[in-house]
């Protein structure tokens, strides 16, 4: 679970990004069923400044391709897996910037190139990693951040 | 008029979406070149004539707040706009960047108008 005081600037900057770049919503209902085959697309980045820490995202494969069909305006069959991840990746990072900016509005972060995400959701090292599922039209958007 | 423009930014998707987004703003670039960073975008500057920068921040080998300044001190270069596009939208950094010599600065996400009304705003100076 993400802290209460991270989860509404989270929420908001997942849905500010989500409408505004990929034309989806988030919805009230209850998360899609997630099987151990379902392929998702993960991508992760690192952010340094007044605070450090990494930031990554989990989308089904099928969710993916529609987020990076809407981003990049191509129809979903002409996607490579390439265009895919690096929609992903896009997307992580506008999260990513645009949460970090609702906590702190003074002073910048830099943030890293994203890369693909092999964790499986696991934390590395000994910092805590908090998660937050958002359901998403037509699927479930997995996110996590650490600090520290 | 037509503009001829040049996107940097290390992702090849993030280029496309600026590129679709100039489109669908009705600003009239007839010819948008691309660079994956600075160093990128200084030869593309080398053998192009532009009439408008529009660069990222985080990117590997020469960042965009070192292009800025790179273009803002050469005597050649120092009159083509600069549109800083990045996920950060802190004061500090949006200083620094006007500073060093950016004409603007728009934060993603982004939508078409934004993006139209930051590009008119550079070339017609609000007269759009």
């Amino acid at each position: 679970m993400i802290p209460s005081e991270y989860e509404s600037e989270l929420q908001n900057a997942v849905t500010e990004v989500l409408e505004s770049m990929c034309f989806v919503s988030l919805v009230e209902e209850d998360a899609p069923a997630i099987t151990s085959e379902t392929p998702w697309v993960a991508r992760k980045l690192d952010f340094r400044g007044p605070f450090a820490g990494s930031f990554g995202l989990r989308a089904p494969l099928e969710m993916a391709t529609i987020f990076a069909g809407n981003l990049l305006g191509q129809d979903l069959e002409e996607l490579s897996q390439h265009e895919i991840g690096d929609s992903v990746g896009e997307i992580a990072n506008m999260i990513c910037g645009s949460f970090l900016c609702k906590l702190e509005t003074k002073q910048p972060f830099d943030l890293t190139t994203p890369v693909v995400d092999l964790s499986d959701g696991i934390a590395t090292g000994a910092t805590k990693r908090f998660t937050k599922d958002f359901v998403v039209e037509g699927g479930l958007l997995h996110t996590w951040l650490q600090i520290g | 008029m037509s503009y001829k423009v040049l996107i940097v930014d290390d992702s090849p998707s993030m280029r496309k979406i600026i590129r679709r987004v100039i489109n669908l703003s009705g600003f009239d670039a007839t010819t948008c070149l691309e660079a994956g960073d600075g160093l990128e975008a200084l030869t593309v500057l080398d053998s192009s004539s532009i009439d408008l920068v529009l660069t990222d921040i985080n990117m590997p080998n020469m960042n965009g707040e070192e292009l800025v300044a790179r273009l803002a001190a050469d005597p050649k270069r120092s009159t083509i706009p600069v549109l800083v596009i990045s996920t950060d939208r802190s004061e500090e950094r949006i200083r620094k960047l006007i500073m060093l010599g950016a004409c603007g600065y728009i934060t993603k996400p982004f939508v078409p108008e934004t993006l139209g009304a930051a590009l008119s705003q550079i070339v017609f100076g609000g007269q759009a």
